[in-house]
């Protein structure tokens, strides 16, 4: 009875030590998708993502050395039993469909990870008023935003996908069309549609190190005074 | 997952292809106006006054032709290059005497292509406006 007793307490506590080489090892893994650690906390599918990990490494444990879990050189045997694991769900992969793509083979990592960085996104993307009023404040008008800002993102984000970037554009120009309204909502407007797509963080980051540039007159200024002036005079 | 496409060589061609779906109607207009007085300047060069008419015709038939449909940014640089090349070659056969209802016609046809360039925001388009209104200004209002 003690020897039972016994071995279900190695069990439970070489359960919990895959398990946590389970989550350590993932958590490192989702530190690339942000520089601040603490944010994958702050994400539903980050805490899936982890505890799934560390449950798989417990799994692979139960199936492979669960009765033999008080033996020699059993820090061996859980490292084994925890990265066998962690590898198993690395290899298998599984065919999904994308919108105007053809199907295409991915590994329940890639799965998992593909829903962690869109939700990262998502929360990265949130948009707090207060933040984006203070952001937008040295501009006086929407004009200069909609003209810099949205080729200046295309330029400086890799990752916004193809569709998104003619979106963005296609926004912020139709928003050009609107002549009613309060110009610094209208800015403000112009900086949500904006930070929608590659979030507030990038954002305040740029304009706050750009503003100068950006609030000063365009250097192709002469062109657009040329065009205006032979406008007027040939219309 | 974002898309293949989205490198850094590509988003100049989504800033420039977003922007002119944006301003769609505005840029169809104008170069729909082209057309019509693309249409008027052909008449008029029919009725005479022009000392290489068949030249100039078939000229004009070439830039009618090729201003249906325009929705791009290759064929707004092409009309503008083929409008710039026309009026060279009135000026280079006809110097400054033309009939006056052309020069107008001409004038308005400038206008129209200056509006393009300036909703294009391209600026090779905006150079070829701005050199077809210093053509225009320095033979016909000087």
């Amino acid at each position: 009875m003690q020897a039972y007793y016994s071995e279900y307490y190695y069990l439970i506590w070489n359960s919990i030590t895959v398990f946590l080489l389970g989550t350590i090892y993932s958590y490192v893994e989702l530190l690339q998708i942000s520089s601040k650690p603490d944010q994958i906390w702050k994400i539903r599918w980050g805490w899936i993502y982890i505890v799934g990990n560390g449950m798989v490494s417990v799994l692979a444990l139960l199936f492979t050395f669960w009765d033999d879990v008080n033996s020699h050189y059993l820090w061996g045997k859980l490292l084994i039993a925890g990265t066998s694991g962690l590898a198993l769900l690395r290899v298998l992969s599984i065919n999904l469909k994308e919108k105007g793509v053809e199907d295409r083979s991915y590994t329940i990592i890639q799965v998992l990870q593909k829903r962690i960085f869109n939700e990262f996104d998502r929360k990265r993307s949130q948009i707090d008023i207060p933040r984006l009023k203070r952001i937008m404040q040295p501009f006086d008008s929407h004009l200069v935003i909609s003209e810099n800002l949205p080729l200046l993102f295309q330029n400086l984000m890799r990752t916004l996908s193809s569709e998104d970037q003619q979106t963005m554009t296609l926004e912020c120009e139709k928003f050009k069309q609107i002549k009613e309204g309060n110009e610094k909502i209208k800015c403000i407007n112009l900086g949500a549609i904006i930070a929608r797509y590659v979030g507030m963080d990038l954002l305040e980051s740029t304009i706050t190190e750009l503003k100068d540039y950006l609030v000063s007159p365009a250097p192709n200024e002469n062109v657009q005074k040329n065009i205006d002036e032979y406008l007027k005079e040939f219309s | 997952m974002a898309s293949q496409e989205s490198i850094y060589a590509g988003f100049i061609n989504n800033y420039i292809a977003g922007n002119l779906e944006a301003n769609s109607t505005e840029l169809n207009l104008h170069s729909s106006k082209i057309n019509e007085l693309l249409r008027d300047l052909e008449t008029e060069i029919r009725k005479g006054g022009y000392s290489n008419s068949d030249k100039l015709l078939t000229n004009i038939r070439s830039i009618t032709l090729d201003n249906v449909g325009v929705n791009s940014e290759v064929e707004y640089r092409k009309l503008g290059q083929n409008l710039s090349n026309f009026i060279s070659l009135i000026v280079q056969e006809n110097g400054k005497e033309i009939p006056s209802y052309s020069t107008f016609l001409i004038k308005k046809i400038i206008y129209h292509f200056l509006n393009i360039a300036k909703t294009s925001k391209l600026s090779d388009i905006e150079k070829t406006g701005i050199e077809m209104a210093d053509k225009y200004k320095s033979v016909w209002t000087s």
